[in-house]
């Protein structure tokens, strides 16, 4: 069977209003129904927003904590009951994550322009202002990894000054990986910033990749996928973890890996690449 | 028929993305070849390689993967060899090469040739 390319249509998976609702009528009977529809819209109102449930007053109380439909962890929407709300707890997700319940619709088209190697056009085709304010970093970076991807490393290096790195950790990664980049695997000025920067910032989605990469491609994988394994639910995190996994020789924990992603981004174009690294690995 | 199932299913995807005009990229036509040298097909894969080459024509992974087509369909792979020598010098196909060269040298070092009159 081919597996399915269409990236519009599986990286723009929302939750609406009508949803939450679902979730929370199904909490009475204790068991999560997926929603039916494949692409359900979240609204920006929702996003790290409560969101009002009609009130009422004959349900019993939830005695059981609810658990998400899915096992990852950001899915989760807790009930507040006194207020009879939803809250959706989107505060820890990347914008660049391309997770089914992520709101960032905004930057599908310039991911996938990225993720497909079309570095050209993620440079020609957006600009960070057009973008919502939370999102203009993200474009940002991604803009300047295709610069770099490009064979610009060094004139990303003058365009991010050290002062604006020093305050922000994803320019920071961004300076590193432009100085391994240019300076190649002899770099080891860039190698000891990129592990301090990922033992201070290790959290931050573009310090696990930017960082992840210059170690592993440095030869200190384990420090790498170390490094990764903090990411939550990224697929660009994962993605990096099969190539690591595939650089090992590991196909094995590869194809766990991708698994693992696929089970929550059901049809995401990086799962369907990974997917496809790892079938050049196996033989049969 | 050489591979399998899996380096055909690989071959769909990165066939798919490289072939429409809307997401086609160096990246997928070289991950297009690849898939297309390992079930064999070195015809194919020259297409997808030269595709990319247009596109990119500086890409070090583009030159390595053209420098394994040459060295198997039997051509001359000085050319790309030089190439790649020119625009990646650490590039993980040479940096490899390198490293069986020693590995033959320091074999070799064991044993004393021989020449029988």
């Amino acid at each position: 069977m081919i597996p399915r390319l269409d990236a519009t249509n599986s990286e723009t998976i929302q939750v609406s209003k009508p949803f939450i609702v679902d979730c929370v009528e199904s909490l009475q009977v204790q068991s999560i129904h997926r929603p039916t529809a494949r692409c359900l819209s979240l609204d920006d109102r929702c996003h790290q927003a409560e969101v009002e449930v009609p009130s009422a007053p004959q349900r019993p109380p939830v005695q059981t904590p609810y658990r998400p439909p899915s096992s990852i962890e950001h899915s989760r929407l807790p009930r507040d009951q006194k207020k009879n709300t939803v809250t959706l707890r989107n505060n820890n997700i990347s914008p660049l994550i391309m997770d089914p319940f992520s709101a960032e619709g905004e930057l599908v088209n310039i991911h996938t322009a990225f993720i497909q190697g079309q570095y050209q056009l993620v440079l020609s085709d957006f600009d960070a202002s057009d973008f919502s304010e939370t999102n203009r970093l993200p474009v940002k970076v991604l803009q300047y990894r295709a610069q770099i991807e490009l064979g610009q490393a060094p004139e990303v290096l003058s365009a991010v000054s050290s002062a604006q790195a020093s305050s922000t950790p994803d320019l920071a990664a961004v300076r590193i990986y432009a100085s391994f980049v240019s300076k190649g695997a002899k770099d080891e000025k860039a190698v000891a910033e990129a592990e301090k920067l990922s033992e201070a910032q290790g959290d931050n989605l573009t310090v696990q990749l930017l960082c992840g990469t210059v170690l592993a491609r440095a030869g200190k994988q384990e420090q790498a996928l170390q490094l990764l394994a903090k990411h939550q639910g990224s697929l660009d995190a994962v993605a990096l973890i099969v190539q690591i996994h595939l650089s090992q020789n590991r196909t094995d924990l590869a194809v766990k890996e991708a698994k693992g992603a696929r089970s929550f981004a059901q049809d995401a174009l990086s799962v369907n690449l990974a997917e496809s690294w790892i079938g050049i690995r196996q033989v049969g | 028929m050489q591979g399998g199932e899996n380096y055909q299913k690989s071959f769909y995807v990165f066939e798919e993305l490289a072939q429409a005009p809307s997401s086609a990229s160096a990246t997928s036509l070289i991950a297009q070849a690849v898939s297309e040298l390992h079930m064999g097909r070195i015809e194919e894969a020259e297409t997808a390689l030269d595709q990319a080459l247009a596109l990119e024509p500086n890409n070090s992974i583009a030159i390595a993967n053209k420098f394994v087509l040459d060295t198997i369909s039997g051509k001359d792979a000085s050319e790309a060899r030089a190439k790649l020598e020119s625009v990646d010098k650490e590039s993980e196909i040479l940096a490899d090469l390198a490293a069986k060269r020693e590995a033959f040298q320091a074999a070799m070092a064991k044993y004393n040739p021989k020449f029988e009159p």
